[in-house]
């Protein structure tokens, strides 16, 4: 019989609140999306970060590609990615990416990158590469880009959104005062002018933004958020419970309950945005597929209810 | 009869351990194929391990404990 070796005890951690309870990745088409990214050299947000929902967003097919490489100029104390100085861009990476969505054989597909603050223009060209060889590949796919802040790069933002994605995220992360330790390489107003930018340079594109809670931010800091973001026309919010990846990232302060989050979303939804997710296990692109033809509805009901 | 040993998964990239929170079949029982055998507290949450073979199951690990990615956690005699 073989003996199991338990580390030391006081390694065990608190147990989770049941409501962050999922189900292992063991599907087919689980096997078959991881097989597809190896083979075309793409890396996922979902594994890099250790997404708790990468079972059931995998079984169908949902991956959140991410490019410019695995390395990120930025060391984030709630992010999982590698720090470091990356790696020369892959010329391929726009064809391949092209080539995994049509073989995903996905309707909307969401894209992310690491920082890449040591590139001139900030990976803005390549991102630029990328979505253009998406809409050549699958024309009919609806992309959704969650960008950096392109922080001091002029003009990287606007590059992106001038490519014509249908959706434009940039995650706020968390509340101002939490930036010099969650966020230390950004800046809250660089942030936010973005995402207004977006809206000024392609009015017809809809924005995106999240925050994670549980940091130690107050419920006040997030309703000034949601204000903030409507001020700079945001039109869909996601909220979700931060959850730290390894013993060295940020800790958690709290698990916010189930209730909580439905009245965030209910007081987000009586500030206008078109569209909100706030549960413990939403993620910038879970379930964005399906809440992409429900923001679109949105906005047309909102266009004819005003004509 | 083949006797085929469960170990921790890895179920991320920088997932070094885990720990055992709760058995969902005794030692002795029979599991089926994707049936839920044991929770799994990772960093970030609980996971549900499903039995990835039929057989005649055995619990090695201790709930409460934590193990190293690759530690023995059950067995299975198909």
């Amino acid at each position: 019989m073989t003996e199991a070796t338990p580390l030391k005890k006081q390694l065990a951690r608190t147990p989770k609140p049941d409501w962050l309870r999922v189900k292992a990745p063991t599907s087919k088409a689980y096997g078959e999306t991881r097989k597809l990214m190896r083979d075309l050299n793409l890396h996922t947000v979902c594994e890099e970060a250790a997404c708790p929902n990468i079972g059931e967003c995998w079984t169908q097919k949902h991956a959140t590609m991410m490019i410019l490489g695995d390395i990120c100029t930025r060391a984030c104390a709630f992010c999982n990615i590698k720090t470091g100085k990356p790696g020369k861009v892959d010329p391929d990476e726009p064809a391949h990416v092209g080539e995994a969505v049509a073989k995903l054989g996905l309707r909307h597909v969401v894209i992310t990158s690491v920082d890449r603050d040591d590139l001139e223009d900030g990976g803005a060209s390549h991102w630029v590469e990328v979505i253009e060889s998406i809409k050549g590949a699958c024309p009919d796919t609806t992309i959704e880009v969650l960008t950096p802040d392109f922080r001091k790069k002029l003009g990287s933002t606007d590059l992106v959104a001038q490519a014509h994605p249908d959706v434009y995220n940039h995650n706020l992360e968390t509340v101002p005062r939490l930036y010099r330790t969650i966020r230390p390489g950004a800046r809250y107003f660089t942030s936010l002018r973005l995402l207004e930018r977006v809206k000024e340079v392609v009015p017809s594109v809809f924005t995106k933004s999240g925050i994670m809670v549980g940091l130690g931010e107050t419920k006040d800091e997030v309703l000034q958020v949601m204000d903030d973001m409507r001020a700079a026309d945001v039109d869909f919010l996601t909220i979700g419970q931060y959850l730290q990846p390894t013993p060295r990232h940020a800790a958690v302060d709290r698990f916010v309950t189930p209730d909580e989050f439905t009245d965030y979303e209910k007081m987000a939804r009586a500030k206008g945005f078109l569209m909100v997710s706030a549960t413990p296990l939403t993620r910038s692109s879970y379930h964005a597929d399906a809440d992409f033809a429900r923001l679109r509805e949105a906005r047309e009901h909102k266009l004819s209810a005003a004509s | 009869m083949a006797k085929i040993m469960l170990k921790l998964p890895k179920l991320a990239v920088s997932m070094q351990e885990g720990t055992l929170r709760e058995w969902f079949v005794e030692s002795g029982a029979q599991v089926t194929l994707g049936q839920p055998i044991y929770a799994l507290e990772t960093e970030k949450t609980t996971v549900e391990i499903e039995s990835p073979f039929e057989g005649t199951f055995t619990c090695i690990g201790e709930v409460g404990e934590t193990y190293k990615v690759g530690d023995p956690i059950a067995e299975i005699l198909q």
